[in-house]
């Protein structure tokens, strides 16, 4: 497969298209402090393709651009997510890989949250920890592994 | 088979603001949250409202189709109440059983419902009088200081322009395979979540495995086409900084800063 940078930056690109259509798909769930989000099931991506740190970065961008609490969500929502997708792809051997955006997603989004609109915050990491790990374990750890098998 | 999605929020129009720098909309928006944020007495708070209304005003976009968006939120809206209203103590206004409403709890509950009614306003704000290919330029010009400390601002401007252009194509495909996958028995609306999760991988695999075949195919067209990164790109429309844009930045400013010294003098 040709690796040029071109076609790492159109990869990233498709990356943040197709998690902005889940997100716009599950439009219902995917925002707020419920936060069920299928498309957080590409934030595993990046163990097998660093490009997609960017994707990821983007793909949280404009899905909040349409969707979220606007600048609010599309600052701190999609640095979150850089970070996390890049533990994800440093750690990529390892199981904190599939922890990170889990981890990152329930302990800073409720942070912010918290402070903008007071919600609970124990309440909120364990609610969005949920609704993660059930989205990272069941659907992104199958995606990886079927990926494994029929990309290489 | 999709519920109701928001895409193409952007209302096109002849309105100032339409006409705005896309980065002037984005700063002023910056500037009313922290306001908004900030506000610590009613004064205030009534004060950046007005002046939020008076923005959304200026758009010339009916109040109707704002509260149309609003409407969509308003579980959110309800929770965020919720939250304050029966987790806040204070001096008691009923009690009863493990019920308890206070009179600080009322308060700081509508204040929050205010606070995320106002966020939902100025993103509406934002997102319908500017399209998202103005917003992502808006965004990389704001960046593009940073490329000098390692922050690739085009790179990230480019994914997500490229990003745009495949969502509508991405929506039909993922209408297609879960129209494919429901005909052969795929079941996705009975269950629990959990159980409803499961085949969601058979969509999600099937869109990767395409996105990535276009991915070559489409780094091989911008090749063909002579794309080599940032550096000495021009663009089909320049955005820059007009004299209204300095206006409502001036203006924006001024009534911030008049807002906060009411609220500290009077």
């Amino acid at each position: 497969m040709r690796q040029s940078r071109t076609t790492k930056i159109a990869r990233a690109g498709l990356i943040a298209a197709l998690y902005a259509v889940l997100c716009l798909i599950f439009t219902s769930t995917s925002f707020g402090v419920i936060q069920f989000r299928p498309a957080e099931a590409l934030t595993v991506l990046p163990i097998l393709f660093p490009e997609a740190i960017g994707g990821i970065f983007a793909g949280v961008i404009i899905a909040n651009m349409f969707g979220g609490l606007g600048l609010i969500d599309i600052v701190f929502g999609s640095l979150i997510s850089l970070v996390a997708a890049y533990l994800t792809w440093r750690f990529r051997h390892s199981f904190i890989a599939y922890l990170s955006p889990i981890i990152l997603n329930a302990v800073f989004v409720s942070l912010y949250l918290h402070s903008f609109f007071r919600y609970p915050y124990w309440l909120s990491v364990v609610s969005i920890g949920i609704s993660e790990t059930a989205v990272v374990l069941l659907l992104g750890y199958p995606l990886i592994s079927y990926l494994k098998k029929n990309l290489h | 088979m999709f519920e109701g999605a928001i895409i193409g929020q952007y209302v096109p129009g002849e309105s100032m603001v339409h006409r705005l720098d896309p980065r002037t909309k984005l700063i002023l928006t910056i500037i009313m949250m922290t306001v908004v944020f900030m506000a610590s007495s009613g004064w205030g708070l009534a004060l950046s409202v007005g002046v939020i209304f008076f923005l959304i005003w200026l758009t010339g976009i009916p109040l109707s189709i704002y509260l149309r968006g609003i409407r969509s939120f308003r579980i959110l809206i309800i929770i965020t109440f919720g939250f304050q209203l029966f987790l806040v103590p204070g001096e008691p206004l009923l009690q009863w059983n493990f019920i308890h409403i206070s009179r600080e709890g009322l308060t700081l509950g509508g204040l929050m419902a205010l606070r995320l009614v106002v966020v939902l306003l100025l993103a509406q704000f934002l997102t319908f009088t500017t399209s998202p290919m103005a917003l992502i330029d808006g965004i990389e010009k704001l960046l593009s200081p940073l490329n000098k400390v390692g922050v690739p601002a085009h790179e990230m401007a480019m994914v997500m322009s490229i990003a745009l252009r495949f969502i509508p194509i991405f929506f039909m495909e993922a209408d297609r395979i879960i129209r494919a996958q429901v005909s052969r028995g795929a079941d996705f609306e009975s269950g629990n979540v959990i159980t409803r999760l499961k085949p969601l991988t058979s969509i999600i695999a099937p869109l990767f495995i395409k996105a990535f075949q276009r991915a070559d195919d489409l780094a091989l067209a911008m090749e063909a086409r002579g794309y080599q990164g940032g550096e000495g790109r021009t663009r089909l429309r320049e955005i820059r900084l007009r004299r209204l844009d300095l206006l409502f930045l001036s203006t924006g400013l001024m009534v911030a800063l008049g807002i906060r010294l009411i609220e500290v003098y009077v």
